[in-house]
Formats: C-alpha cells, structure tokens, sequence
C-alpha cells in the first residue's frame, strides 16, 4: 500500500455512478462543485463551520467541505439536486411556501441537514439537529415550521397508507 | 473551480495496523480520522499541520472500531463518533461524563465525523472529550513500533504538548467503568461553540477527579482543585494558582476562572446525585 | 394624478405570495457568484495582502510567484490605468497599494493564474519586504497631535487630518436646563466592530461580453455605484461597464462597498481574459468593513414628571482606515441620536475618526442602531430613577405629528410610534413572563426606535423602472438588488396590482445593469419605497395607454413599454440647528423583550420578542414577517453575543463561530410581529420600509429585561457574559 497523489473512486451520487481520478487534496464539496458542476452545495466557510455544504453520504448528513473525496469509494451522495428523494422535495415545498428562505444560500444545506431529522421531531429538536447550519437572514423561525410541516405531512401519509 | 485550500497532499488507506504502522512512520506523514481539525488545520495552514504531505486514512482499520466492556473496564476504539459516545448506551450507563461531553460537543454533522482519539489529540486548549478522558483518568493504547502500550492519558497529552506531528496511533481508549461522572461546558456562544471552559468531574472512592479544559494549553486534571474540594476549601484561589487562562481577547481571564468555578460546582452537584 | 380604481380592495398588494425566486433557490439552481462555470481560457486571481494592518511596503519579489506553472502575471499598483483610488463617498481607497499599508482590507498584489491552487500558492510565495509601523488603533488618540496620520495626503476637515467628519446639533441651552433638571441621567456606552457575516463570501468573473464591455458577475448592492468607481480607477468609460448580478447570498450593507468588483476588472482589462476570483471565509472577513464602533457619552435630564428637557451626548465612532461612508452614518447618528422624542435643549457632538483599524461600513441600521441603544437604555433608566413606567415616559415624550425631532429633525406624521407602543404593550400583557428557576432570574424590558427610509441628507435619491407590457403580461426591469430580502417579489406585486393583473403574469428583471435601469442600492430600507414609486410610476402610465388602446387583447404584437424615474422628495444636509426635512419618511418600532439570566455566569437567553413596526402597508405579509424574524435575531446576536474582535488593527475572529453569529439554538424560538400599517403618503400603496428597523430596538429592549431580570445594566455591547457578570459582582 503505497501512498497516492490521485485517487480513483467509484462514487453514487444521486442514484448516477460516477468514475473519477483526482487528486487526492480533493474534498467532496470540490468534486460536486467542480468535477461535477454540481453547484447547489454551496461554499460558505471551508471549515465547518455553516453547514451550507452539507450533503448526505450514504443516507446521512455531511459536512461535505470536511469530506475527502478520496473517502467515497463505493459509497453514495445526495445532494440538492436529486430529484427522487422525497423528503428532500418535501422540504423544498415547505421552504417556499412557508418563507422558510430569503437569500437563500443556506438553504440546499439546511434542506440536506433536515431531511433526515425524524419526521415527528419538535421544534427543540428540530433546532438541535440543524444547529450546525446558520443563517443570516431568517432567524430561523420560518426555517423551523417549514422543517415541521414537512415532517408532519410525511407522519400524515405514513399514517393514512 | 475548485473552492478548498488544501495543499497538495498523498493519500494512503491502510488496511490494518501493520500497514498503518509503516505508513504514519513515512515523513510528512499525518493520521486522518474524522478530519474535522486536520482538514481545518490544513486549509488554515496552522503551523503544527504545515509538515503534511500525506494524509493516513485510518478508518479502516476495525481494532479501532466498537465499544465492549472488558472486566471493569471499557474498551472504545479511537474512530468510535462523538455521536456514537453520546448515544452508545454502555458509555451512557457506565461513563456517563464521557457521554455527557461527546454529546455537548460541536452539532450532529461534526459529531458523526469526530472521533474521540481524534479529540485526545487535538492540539487546542479546550477538547471536550479529552477533559471527560483526564477525569476519568482513561488509559490510551498507543501503536508504539509493531507494539501496542497503554498510557495514562495525562502522560500521553502532556508528552504531546509542543510538539506535533500526530504521528502515534492510538488504537483505542480504555475508560474504568460504574464511575459517576458530569461534565459542563460553557461557549461563547450557547450552542455549537468551542468550549471556554470545561469540567469534568468523576467521584470515585478517594474523592473526585476534576478535569479542565479551556484553562490551559491543553485539558489537563487538577489534583489541587480536587483536594480543595475535598477538604471543603474555597477553590476560588486554586484555581486562579492552577489555570494559565489563554488570553484569547474574546474572554477575560477572570471571568474564565469564575465560570470555571461554577462549572465545577455544577458537575459536582449533578456526580453526586448520580 | 388620480386613482380611478376602487384601490380599498387590493388583489396583489397585501398578499403572502410566495417569493417568485423560490424555487430556484430550493432546487439549488439560482446561481450564486462562486457557482459561474469558467469561460474557456478564464485566469484565477488571488491576492496578496500584508500580515499587518500599518507598514510601509520596501519591495516586493514576484519572482517566486512567477516561477510557479501556471502563474501568468503580478498586478501591482502601476497597473491601475485610472485613477488608483475609490470610494463611496470619497475616493480614499487603492485598488492596490503602493507605498503603504492602512489596514486589514488593503490589498498589495493580484496574482493571476491558470488555476485557483496556482494563484493561490503563488500568493504565498510573493516575498514583501515590508516595515511594520504602530498602528493607530485607539479612536480617542487619533486626533492628538503625535497620532500616525492615516492619509497624509487628504485635505483636513476637522480639527486634524484624521478625521473624516465632525458634527455639532445645537438648540436651546442644554447645558443649562440640564443644570435645573429635576433628575439627570449620565452614562458612558459602547459598541464594538461587528461582522455582517453573510453566508455566500465574496466571488465573482469578469469578462468581455459579446460587445467588449467589461461585465462583472458578481453579487453587490449597488452596482451603478462599482460601476462608477471602477470606470475612474482603470480609467474606462462607464458605458464600456457592466453588471450582470447572480443571487446575492445576503448583504446587510457589507456589499455596499467595493470588495473584489475593481481587482477582477483590472484583470481582465490588463490580460483580455476571464478572471474568476472567490474569497474563503476568512478573506472575506478581512475584505469587507465592518459596523461601526461607537462611544457615547450620554446625559439625559428630565422633570418631576419625566418630561425630557436636555440632553448632551458626545460621539465618537471609528472610521478605521478608510472613509467609506463614515461621514454619512455619522450623519444618520447624530440626526437620530436622541430617538423619536421632542426635547427642547438639546447638543450633540459627533466625530468620525481615521484610524488603522477595520474600515466600517453600511450595516443594517447605519448608525442608528448604536445611538439608540444608547438612547434607550438612557431613557429606561431614567423612568427606573423617577419610578415611572418607562412606556408612560416614552408616550409623554414622543415627538407630535408635524413637529421637530430632539435634533431638530422636521417629522411628518408620527401617530404610528404610539401606535406600536400601544399594541405591544397590550400583546404583552396577555404573555406571562415565566419566573424565576434555579440560578435563572426572568425580566422584561421594553424600548422604542425610528429609523429613516432612504438615504436622506441631501442625497439625490432616484430610481427607473421600465415595464414592457405585452398581451401575455408585465416585464419589470428596475436595477433594485434583491439580497435576500424579497424585493423582486414585492415590485412584482406593486407591478400586478397597477397593472391589474395577477402577479404570475408579471417578471421582475434586476440583474443586468444592460437592461435594467438604475435604481439605487439595496440599502436604508428604501427599494419598497424609492424602486416601488417607479415601478408603480411606470405601470401607471402603462395602464393608461393600454387603456386608451382598448385593453390588453388590443395590445400590438410587441406590447407598449414606459418608463419612469421616480426621484425622492428633496432632503436638507445636517445642519447646525439640525432644522428641516432631513429625512423623506421614518418608519418606528416598538420592541418588548423577555429575557432569562443566569446570575452565576452572566448567559442570557431571550425568551420571546415583541415586535410591533409601523410599516405602511405592508406589500407581502409572510415576507414581511420574515424580515422582521431576521432582524430581531440578528438584534439579540448584535445584543449578546457578536463581536469581531480586532488586535493591532486586524481582524482576528475570522470565523462564524468567532464572531458569535447566533445558531438555530440561540436564536429566541417566540417572536411575535405585529403590523401597525397607517400608510405612508409618499409610498407606493401606502407602504413605507423595514429592513433596518427590524433589529434596531430590540438591543436596548434586550439590555432593559437584563436589568428587570438581574438588577444591572450593561452599557457596552454585546452583554456577554462575562459583561453582565462583571456587572453583577460590582452592585
């Protein structure tokens, strides 16, 4: 096992394989954002500190400039422009119709983060489970009623089915 | 368009600790965990990450994986999650400071990424799981050679101090188990904020085990607290005597040692009461 | 003109549509500066700043930087064709520095390069020989005669070159009646530098369009206003310029500046190529002001009844290194120092001071956020000595419609402050305020504040809107910014309740100074009101003619467009005696705060917020809302917890983190906004603007529950901690 300067991975993202060799200083937010044109993961601080990078791997959330590509051989990522994930199109509804977003940079972040906080979660937990996402504009009120109503309509038809 | 700052950098996956033994040896050579200091330390270009030129990816290695009780004791491996801490029911029950720390910690992304040898060897004044470790008075099992030692965790973070590369492997952490514990925290800010000062506290028969983080260059354990506390002394002036607060800008020294105090108070209330 | 329609049934006006840009912005397809692929060929900047905010540059060594592959050129300072100089209100800033370094924004060098890795490790390995000097960073020391002179080269205006603007207000004898007032109330406060730390740091191209003008994509308040500058500094005409703006991911006044818009333009021109420049976080701290500190020194003095007689207040406000629009919040300041009160005797003082710190800037608020905090705190305290209600104190102070601020300030009609003092109160009155529990002791505070809509002062204040209407609906070009705060959404409703139609039909174009007419900045709360008049100008007279042409079927294939300027009305500068029509309108807000403190380590949580506004009509309900949410949390981050904190003139919390920007978890979970909407004459349906007055009162209401709660009060923001419990240990 020798030390490499590029990697080769085979990486999911969303629902597409996709093959790629790059250096190995790559972390994930640079191969959705530049290998892949994937611009909706957004760059706000590169140090983990926003949360609007935030992606899922393998289901779950990720500071995605924290993630080195060369981590994701074999594994999947979602992010805000997977069209399939429900509860990610879910949210997205709520956002808008509940003013849940101004400027709206945090928001594909925010989106990823809370889409897999359990659907019945409260306002407290919502709150605790996105506390690693900021944002300037809302104060994060409108963010949290638009996270609960998307839950709340998912318990609603898991309930009804 | 790239947008991350990291300089250019190998990587390399070992498979088991023989491989990994080889790879941190190399020159230049730095273990990656979680990566949510070195990835920043790196970006910064801080002057303890400035020698990496290859990053050793040790999360496949699975003798640093799991969490068992063995005897009186619990074995965690050094990649077990801040997350996996907070939530892992035989830390939750046997040492609930540890617990309790882990889940204080930074926000759920960051706790899903950080693992605790990660945490024990992260050169900042304030590591919330390394302080619930000193309190314990943890045991780390470190990669030395082909070899496997155990250090007390005190030793290990004091030989640390001043000298980086993170080029020792700490294999797992072993904590005792059945002590009561608390720990507290306090931020400049209420949530998702490094620590400014805090405590961990154990009670076990001799008395209690205080730990601080945020007070010195790096958490350490105070015997001289814990025998004023013992003998029912103020440790208003102990503590004043034991911290080198960081004069950061952001907080005054005194108002660090005053929280400091009442953070302490507050563990102690709550380990006793456990 | 008069309004024919029946117009007390408005169908677009007064709705919560949803915000047309949306849906974008959710799927992760509205483009953001950082998000613009590279055009073919495009080049990657990267700057070189000194590790110090004062020095004097002895040379610079590119060779290193040129040595690494890739690397295509070092601009410096000579390569500014133009004028090397810009600035909002005076040119006092290089595009690159020659000679010295003033401050943490200065930039020596831009390295460019065929990748983004090359320039910036070529950046790194630029070697500036450089002798640091002593920064001046004490704004109490920059007039003293041995003070290091920040521009030596400037003409004075004050009482020593450092200065950047001085002020008096003078009227009556305040000197005087303070001497007879039955109680007066003294104090010192002060705020510190504060960061805007909006989510999407600084980025953007520049390149030649199709007809060789230089086009920025970019993301800025007021582009016509970068575009002005920057044609003076490569020395282009202004109609070889252009601004295609990308979604602005927040401003709060922080892109009302220059940051990287002249350095990418500069590139481009010198190399006929793309560029492509993107900030980290830390740049962008670094890059752009920051709020303006302020010391205050505050006497209020009052009757038996708690009648306000006199008040002195003495300013002071740090500029840093370059004059921004220093003279301007000064300016805002001083004219609203005193708050929405009439008060006979009244002298204000106020100086706005060069020093190697920070520059500062436009932020949400302009000044009036620290004057105020300063004010009310004042007045709560003041009620606390005369054991009167500090509502009651307010009400009998408040300034009558038609009558003259404090500051001399000539007032419209002003019955909407009482107004949302009123329904505050009462909404108050039906939330119980928890009590206390273990170490936590609850209070409850109230404050009042006014806030100006529109620059003011003088300034010409105008925008254009242009509306092409065709059979299939409206198009609205109008270069207003939106930056998050809804105001494409807002002109369209304006838009589709003039025109009469639905607002699906109408599309509101901002982005490209091409096409969209000028409209201002995106700044003092004013695009509802200045943008709004045009736009509804515009569809006014574009009704008309579709009228007179037989309705919309009967429109010719191309449709019929208009265009109208709206122009503000005039406003006086700041004048001695402050008399005048300084202001075209004011908006107010009532603020009652709940707070929980913990006596044993000074942390404060808020509990809930009251915000009552007066906001004229209010266009879009939920967006409305909205913004107020925004900026009551950006008030108690402002009141509690943000700081950036400076050492030797430069920035050293260069985090979100470090500046203390509040999380989902410290923000107050209740707040309450009620809408107080008595029209505004002058605004387009009545409407007025709110952006700023949003946070502005909720500091002080903060600081005033801390007292209720624990006793103290805290005259210095932020009431960290360690302030209050500092002030806790001193009763």
């Amino acid at each position: 096992m020798k030390p490499s300067a590029t990697v080769r991975i085979t990486v999911t993202v969303n629902g597409r394989v996709v093959d790629r060799v790059v250096p190995a200083a790559t972390t994930l937010v640079d191969l959705l954002r530049s290998h892949l044109g994937l611009t909706g993961t957004k760059f706000g601080c590169g140090v983990g500190d926003c949360g609007s990078c935030t992606v899922l791997v393998d289901d779950e959330p990720a500071l995605s400039c924290l993630v080195l590509a060369a981590e994701l051989d074999g594994r999947s990522v979602t992010t805000i422009e997977d069209e399939q994930d429900e509860r990610i199109r879910r949210l997205q509804q709520a956002f808008v119709a509940t003013a849940g977003l101004q400027c709206g940079f945090c928001t594909p972040g925010m989106i990823l983060a809370a889409s897999r906080l359990p659907p019945d979660a409260d306002d407290a937990a919502i709150r605790a489970g996105l506390v690693g996402n900021l944002c300037r504009c809302t104060g994060y009120s409108k963010i949290v009623t638009a996270v609960r109503r998307a839950g709340r309509r998912r318990v609603n038809r898991d309930t009804k089915t | 368009m790239t947008t991350s700052d990291l300089p250019e950098l190998a990587y390399a996956c070992p498979r088991d600790l023989g491989e990994a033994a080889m790879a941190i040896a190399r020159p230049g050579a730095c273990i990656y965990a979680g990566g949510t200091d070195l990835l920043v330390a790196l970006t910064e270009r801080r002057p303890w990450a400035r020698f990496v030129r290859e990053i050793v990816d040790v999360k496949r290695l699975d003798a640093a994986t799991g969490v068992q009780q063995i005897g009186e004791r619990l074995r965690i491996g050094a990649l077990v999650t801040a997350e996996e801490l907070a939530s892992n029911t035989l830390v939750r029950r046997e040492a609930p400071v540890l617990a309790e720390a882990a889940a204080a910690t930074a926000a759920p992304t960051l706790r899903r990424r950080a693992t605790i040898g990660g945490n024990v060897t992260t050169p900042h004044p304030a590591g919330d799981v390394a302080t619930a470790l000193l309190a314990l008075e943890a045991t780390v099992e470190v990669m030395d050679g082909s070899a496997v030692r155990d250090v007390p965790i005190a030793a290990f973070i004091a030989a640390q101090a001043g000298t980086w590369p993170r080029q020792q492997l700490i294999v797992a952490v072993s904590v005792p188990t059945g002590r009561r514990g608390a720990f507290e925290k306090a931020g400049s800010r209420s949530s998702f904020s490094r620590s400014v000062a805090a405590v961990g506290v154990v009670m076990a028969e001799g008395g209690a085990t205080v730990a601080l983080g945020g007070m010195r260059e790096r958490p350490f354990v105070s015997t001289a607290v814990a025998a004023a506390i013992a003998e029912g002394r103020p440790i208003g002036a102990v503590l004043a005597a034991e911290c080198r607060p960081p004069a950061d800008g952001f907080v005054s020294p005194a108002y660090r040692l005053r929280l400091a105090g009442v953070l302490i108070a507050r563990a102690l209330a709550r380990a006793g009461r456990r | 003109m008069t309004q024919k329609r029946n117009l007390t049934r408005l169908r677009a006006v007064g709705r919560s549509i949803p915000r047309v840009d949306g849906d974008a912005k959710v799927r992760g397809i509205a483009r953001y500066p950082q998000d613009r692929p590279c055009a073919p060929g495009c080049l990657h900047a990267a700057t070189v700043r000194l590790p110090v905010a004062r020095a004097r540059i002895d040379g610079i060594d590119v060779a290193g930087a040129l040595a690494i592959p890739g690397v295509v050129r070092v601009l410096r300072a000579a390569d500014v064709r133009g004028t090397n100089r810009f600035g909002l209100l005076e040119p006092d800033q290089p595009v690159l520095v020659e000679g010295s370094v003033r401050g943490a924004s200065d930039v020596v060098a831009l390295v460019l390069a065929e990748t983004e890795r090359a320039a910036r490790e070529a950046a790194r390995r630029v070697v500036l020989a450089y002798t640091p000097e002593s920064p001046l960073v004490d704004p109490e020391q920059a007039c003293e005669p041995d003070a290091p002179v920040i521009h030596p080269e400037r003409t004075p205006v004050g009482r020593h070159t450092n200065v950047v603007a001085e002020r008096a207000i003078r009227r009556g004898d305040a000197a005087r009646a303070l001497g007879r007032a039955a109680v007066v109330v003294e104090g010192e406060y002060r705020t510190g530098w504060v960061e805007h730390a909006f989510l999407a740091p600084e980025a953007g191209v520049a390149e030649r369009d199709e007809h060789g003008r230089l086009t920025l994509y970019v993301a800025t308040q007021w582009p016509e206003q970068d575009l002005r500058q920057a044609a003076r500094a490569i020395g282009e005409p202004v109609e070889g310029l252009r601004i295609v703006q990308q979604a602005i991911g927040g401003a709060f006044g922080g892109r009302e500046d220059v940051s990287l818009q002249i350095l990418l333009l500069l590139a481009a021109q010198a190399t006929g190529r793309p560029v492509r420049m993107v900030w980290d976080r830390r740049e962008s701290i670094r890059g752009h002001g920051k709020r303006h500190p302020f010391r205050i020194r505050h006497r209020l003095g009052a009757d038996a009844e708690g009648r306000f007689t006199a008040a002195t207040l003495d300013i002071l406000t740090d500029a840093g290194c370059y004059a921004s629009t220093s003279a301007a919040v000064l300016d805002n300041a001083m004219a609203q120092a005193c708050g929405p009160y009439a008060i006979a005797n009244v002298a204000v003082t106020g100086r706005s001071v060069y020093t190697n710190n920070p520059y500062t800037c436009a932020f949400r608020g302009f000044g009036v956020n620290q004057v105020t905090f300063a004010m009310e705190q004042q007045v709560n305290k003041l009620a606390a000595a005369l054991s009167i209600d500090p509502a009651a104190v307010r009400a009998r102070n408040f300034v009558p419609s038609g009558g003259k601020l404090a500051t001399g300030l000539e007032m419209g009609a002003t019955r909407g402050l009482a107004k949302t003092l009123t329904v505050a109160r009462t909404r108050a009155r039906r939330r119980v305020l928890p009590g206390a529990t273990g170490e936590w002791r609850t209070g409850r505070g109230l404050a009042c504040a006014l806030k100006n809509v529109g620059f003011g002062f003088g300034f010409d204040e105008h925008s254009t809107a242009e509306v092409t209407v065709t059979r299939a609906g409206a198009i609205v070009r109008i270069g207003a910014a939106e930056v998050g705060q809804g105001v494409e959404t807002i002109l369209g409703q304006i838009a589709a309740e003039t025109l009469g139609i639905a607002p699906r039909r109408v599309r509101v174009e901002w982005s490209d100074t091409a096409t969209a007419p000028e409209a201002g900045s995106a700044s003092a709360s004013h695009q509802t009101f200045v943008g709004g008049n045009a736009v509804r100008g515009a569809c006014e007279l574009a009704r008309r003619k579709v009228e007179a042409i037989g309705g919309f079927a009967a429109l010719p294939a191309g449709g019929i467009s208009t265009l109208h300027t709206y122009h503000a009305p005039r406003t006086r500068p700041l004048a001695a005696r402050g008399s005048g029509r300084h202001v075209f309108a004011y908006t107010w807000s009532t603020c009652i705060a709940d707070v929980a403190v913990d006596m044993t380590t000074g942390r404060v949580r808020v509990l809930r917020v009251i915000n009552a506004l007066d906001a004229g009509r209010v266009i879009n309900p939920k967006l409305f809302e909205a913004q107020v949410e925004g900026g009551v949390v950006m008030g108690q981050g402002y009141a509690l917890q943000e700081r950036c904190v400076v050492r030797d003139g430069l920035p050293i919390t260069t985090g979100f983190e470090a500046c203390g920007v509040p999380t989902s978890m410290d923000a107050v979970t209740r707040i309450e906004t009620i809408a107080v909407e008595l029209r505004e004459p002058g605004g387009p349906f009545g409407a007025r603007g709110i952006g700023e007055i949003t946070m502005i009162p909720v500091v002080p209401a903060i600081t005033a529950a801390i007292h209720a709660a624990a006793g103290v009060w805290v005259d210095a923001l932020p009431a960290s901690p360690d302030r209050v419990l500092a002030a806790l240990e001193s009763r």
